[in-house]
């Protein structure tokens, strides 16, 4: 063999890629499918064929038909995928810049610091001029979560920003945040104590076009930019000295992406509550499915996320009828054993 | 003319000195460099100086142009830096180790160009059995191997590499440097190797640099450098230095001096 024969290694390579591709294009399938049975289920009981027909023509619909699909149903759907998506690619992110498999959107606070925003939003932050109702306790959970990952980023950068140091002060701060919540339930109202908890175990029902519009958009802005660091990101898995050989700013690398990453991470737990299982596992499934490769591993992990939080909206409507069961619990709960299969398959394949 | 001209290089970490005005005999293309000298005697600092990866000041040119001048992106085009550490074992494939380093220290590569230089590294570290294996599921010599692809599949003009037989058994030890040496009369560069053991680097090296604590203690012709009395400075043994039954140099250490 030499380097002027066909490279055989570059024809094997190519159909690894080519299989990629269809992995995620079938991956992307699902997350749309699911979204249509999310769209078709819940508590009105509208017919499928009328949910197809009001999602292309919603004059055929009648009044009633019509806010259920597009003022109820769509927003939540939607919101569900576009949150699992932008929970999955930053968890994606975060466990490879951090070259941990644990890192999540929970590991820098970000989802406690959140959850504190939003405590003091519901007890104390009655009513902010110019700020209507809906949108009081995202930008509280918003500005809390980012706060605390401008502290770790800041702490981390004055020791060097290793991984080890961000992953250290973001649990720290986790546990800060989760304290201060408690603290603020103490002093709450019942009333108070229970939106909290509620606000915390993660609902869609709240979703409206305009939180919709504002994830997605954060996503759909943070996805290119993540693309185009893919290949240093995937040269980053063979280990940091390895990156560094090749010219890569490691720290810089990481800053920016964690920076990115909370934005994603903090825009989508601000409207929804908690969700953390997602930002975990999403990743790690799209890492079975598609490989280290960033050019697929990212997009496929935004799918997985988008998709396993549909299949969780769908099963929070249909795993107790009549009941909307928050939908951060059920993602835990449907979630773990698909995950823990998953990994037991792959684990005897290996 | 010298592909590498090292004058003085100084290097420090903090306000610790580790290299202090280090210069070496001028180096033609296509030669192989072994850096010799105990634990901390500065051949990593050395290495990494060279890579851009520590902050370094002095006079070293690469085919007549300054290299320390040059951005982390540039040098990384011209110079291969290969890690003491293994590469870590994730699910990462082999192939793809190779083709990311390539595309991010390369990228204005054509497709082919990267193709044909990828099967070419595999192909002369004998790897093409592991392309498309897991760094998970390899050995950590066979990681090494990759690593030391990743750098081949660069063609760089200078290649730096830090212990590359650290975790290898005999036979692919000699294959290594075999490869190393190849590739560097192949593309007229220059390799700098840091090796601890001592027979190889006089089997393989056209020139020893042996260091004590930030400069060179000797250099030149591995004959005339490496000596007992060099020895005994640079590791504290009392050594022979033979001659074996090919007629090549072979050190033997008999005791640690106190």
């Amino acid at each position: 063999m030499s380097a002027a024969a066909e490279p055989a290694l570059a024809a094997r390579y190519a159909r690894i890629v080519g299989r990629r591709a269809l992995l995620l294009a079938a991956l992307a399938a699902a997350a749309a499918l699911a979204l249509l049975a999310d769209v078709a289920t819940g508590a009105a009981g509208l017919p499928f064929d009328r949910v197809l027909t009001g999602l292309f023509t919603p004059d055929a619909l009648t009044r009633i038909e019509r806010v259920v699909l597009w003022d109820i149903r769509l927003p939540a759907a939607t919101m569900a995928l576009a949150v699992g998506a932008a929970l999955g690619l930053a968890g994606a992110e975060m466990q490879t810049v951090l070259a941990n498999p644990l890192a999540s959107p929970f590991t820098l606070g970000i989802a406690h610091a959140a959850t504190l925003g939003a405590s003091l939003a519901i007890v104390w932050g009655v009513a902010v001029p110019g700020l209507r109702g809906e949108w009081l306790l995202p930008v509280a959970a918003f500005v809390f979560a980012m706060a605390a990952t401008l502290m770790v980023q800041g702490l981390a950068m004055r020791q060097g920003a290793g991984a080890q140091t961000v992953v250290l002060f973001g649990v720290a701060l986790g546990f800060a945040a989760s304290a201060l919540v408690w603290l603020v339930q103490y002093l709450a109202s019942a009333d108070a104590v229970q939106q909290i908890v509620f606000w915390s175990m993660g609902s869609l029902a709240r979703a409206t076009w305009a939180h919709v519009g504002l994830v997605a958009a954060v996503l759909a802005a943070c996805l290119p930019l993540s693309l185009r660091r893919a290949w240093a990101m995937t040269a980053l898995r063979a280990g940091e000295d390895h990156a560094r050989a090749i010219g890569i700013g490691v720290e810089g690398l990481r800053l920016a992406t964690l920076t990115r990453v909370s934005v994603l991470a903090a825009a989508a737990v601000a409207f929804v509550g908690t969700i953390g299982f997602v930002g975990l596992v999403a990743p790690h499934v799209a890492r079975m499915l598609l490989g280290e490769d960033h050019r697929f591993l990212l997009p496929g992990a935004a799918l997985a996320g988008g998709l396993m939080l549909s299949l969780a909206s769908l099963a929070s409507k249909t795993l107790a009828p009549g009941t909307l069961l928050p939908v951060g619990i059920v993602t835990a709960i449907v979630g773990i054993p698909m995950f823990l299969a998953l990994l037991l398959v792959q684990g005897r394949r290996g | 003319m010298s592909a590498l001209a090292i004058r003085a290089l100084s290097a420090a970490y903090g306000r610790h000195a580790v290299l202090d005005r280090v210069a070496l005999p001028p180096l033609p293309p296509g030669s192989v460099v072994a850096l010799l000298g105990a634990n901390g005697a500065g051949k990593s600092t050395l290495l990494k100086s060279l890579a851009g990866l520590i902050r370094a000041s002095g006079e070293v040119d690469l085919d007549g142009a300054p290299l320390l001048d040059l951005a982390p992106a540039a040098r990384a085009r011209v110079v291969g830096y290969l890690p003491q550490s293994l590469p870590s074992a994730t699910s990462l494939i082999a192939y793809e180790a190779v083709d990311g380093a390539l595309r991010a220290a390369c990228p204005g590569l054509a497709a082919a160009e990267r193709d044909a230089r990828i099967e070419s590294a595999f192909a002369r570290l004998g790897l093409a059995g592991l392309a498309f294996r897991r760094l998970d599921r390899i050995s950590g010599g066979q990681r090494q191997l990759v690593a030391l692809a990743q750098v081949l599949a660069r063609a760089p003009r200078l290649m730096l590499l830090d212990e590359p037989t650290s975790a290898l058994d005999l036979r692919w030890q000699i294959f290594v440097l075999e490869a190393v040496r190849g590739a560097a009369r192949r593309d007229r560069a220059v390799a700098l190797v840091a090796i601890h053991d001592i027979n190889l680097a006089l089997r393989f090296a056209d020139a020893v640099a042996v260091l004590k604590d930030g400069r060179v203690l000797a250099a030149g012709p591995p004959r005339a450098a490496v000596t007992p009395d060099t020895l005994a400075a640079a590791y504290d043994v009392a050594a022979r230095v033979e001659t074996c039954s090919l007629g090549l140099p072979v050190v033997v250490a008999d005791r640690a001096l106190a």
